[in-house]
């Protein structure tokens, strides 16, 4: 296991990079110098316990958030500091953390938000019905009403509806029970197998360890350790609760 | 690693990010320089509006007060522009500012009413 992430030695451009970011709100620093890279096809898990700033990583490279030092690279251009919604329309995609849905709407309606890249109502539709189905049974019903699960599936068929080159989830099994985070992530491994670049934050490595290809452990704003999930599962206890005072590396 | 995802996609993404704007339009600048220019122009053109006509009525030939009509109106134009701009970007925060708020409360209702099915459904069993 690696501290810092580095380019493969196959010199594939990574579908997304972060250099040397610091970045925070306002005068804070929340991220002290992130490295963090995702190659094409990569399931690449962020871990770290709460208050690491693996949510404001997720903000900076979904551009959402200016790094105050640092770069932002897409396919190897640098795009910092770049229209967010441009990277929006190009491919990259975030789910955010929690309800990224429109509670008040109907699951059609909150379908519909997703043609802004211009695909079709009807190829949205298909695309989230044929892979959630259930949704499909609950296309009228109000997105607030339907389980926290249901919800998060309404979140990634709308990301996913969209024809994503870069998929950013945000703690999916936040205040879900195991079996529906299990499920969840059935649906991301079945994503992750079309090929699809997927960075996702988490807290709990178990979640993720049959789906992420490497994994990342931030702490305090820094990545402490990189390597594959089962690499980092032995030593993320330890950075968790500081238990031999040791960061892995 | 899962297998790559098409290469014409992401052929496509890279022409895609290759294209995006680096530091380019900030809404909020945007909005700030509107919020400022907005009521600057309308101030400055009022301004000019009334030095004009003040011109012309001390005015003794026609010339004179012909260029200050021009420039009066040319006044009036000035503070129409920044009275629309300024407009403009009030209703546009307005707007947003009422979106938030009614998605927070439409969130909170939503919460309101699961939890109060949820408790029917407990008190039921």
């Amino acid at each position: 296991m690696s501290v810092a992430p580095t380019h493969s030695a196959d010199a594939v451009t990574p579908v997304l990079e972060l250099r040397g970011i610091h970045a925070g709100y306002g005068t804070i620093d929340v991220l002290h110098g992130v490295d963090l890279v995702l190659l094409p096809g990569q399931v690449h898990a962020l871990l770290g316990p709460n208050g690491a700033g693996k949510t404001t990583t997720l903000g900076v490279a979904s551009g959402q958030i200016a790094p105050h030092v640092g770069t932002l690279s897409l396919m190897g251009h640098d795009v910092t500091g770049g229209d967010t919604d441009a990277l929006a329309r190009a491919g990259l995609c975030l789910i955010p953390e929690g309800r990224g849905i429109f509670p008040n709407l109907t699951v059609l309606e909150n379908l519909r938000m997703a043609t802004f890249t211009g695909t079709p109502f009807r190829e949205v539709q298909d695309r989230a019905f044929d892979f959630f189905p259930r949704l499909g049974e609950r296309r009228k019903q109000t997105a607030g009403t339907l389980s926290g699960g249901e919800q998060q599936m309404l979140a990634m068929a709308r990301a996913l509806a969209t024809d994503p080159a870069v998929l950013l989830i945000d703690e999916l099994s936040m205040g879900l029970a195991p079996i529906i985070v299990e499920e969840l992530y059935g649906h991301v491994r079945r994503t992750a197998e079309s090929g699809l670049s997927i960075l996702i934050v988490e807290q709990f490595v178990h979640e993720i360890l049959g789906v992420a290809d490497v994994a990342s452990i931030m702490l305090h704003g820094r990545v402490a350790g990189h390597g594959t999930p089962a690499e980092i599962a032995d030593t993320l206890h330890a950075a968790y609760l500081g238990a031999d005072g040791t960061l892995p590396h | 690693m899962s297998e790559t995802m098409p290469s014409e996609r992401l052929e496509a993404f890279r022409s895609e990010v290759a294209e995006v704007r680096i530091g380019g339009a900030n809404p909020a600048k945007w909005e700030r320089a509107g919020a400022i220019l907005g009521p600057l122009l309308a101030l400055v053109g009022l301004v000019l509006a009334v030095v004009a006509y003040s011109t012309a009525q001390d005015a003794t030939n026609f010339e004179t007060i012909h260029r200050q009509q021009v420039f009066s109106a040319v006044a009036v134009c000035v503070t129409l522009i920044g009275a629309v701009l300024w407009l403009r970007v009030s209703i546009t925060r307005h707007q947003r500012w009422w979106m938030i708020r009614q998605i927070h409360e439409q969130r909170a209702q939503t919460d309101r009413i699961i939890a109060a099915l949820t408790n029917q459904d407990q008190v039921r069993r």
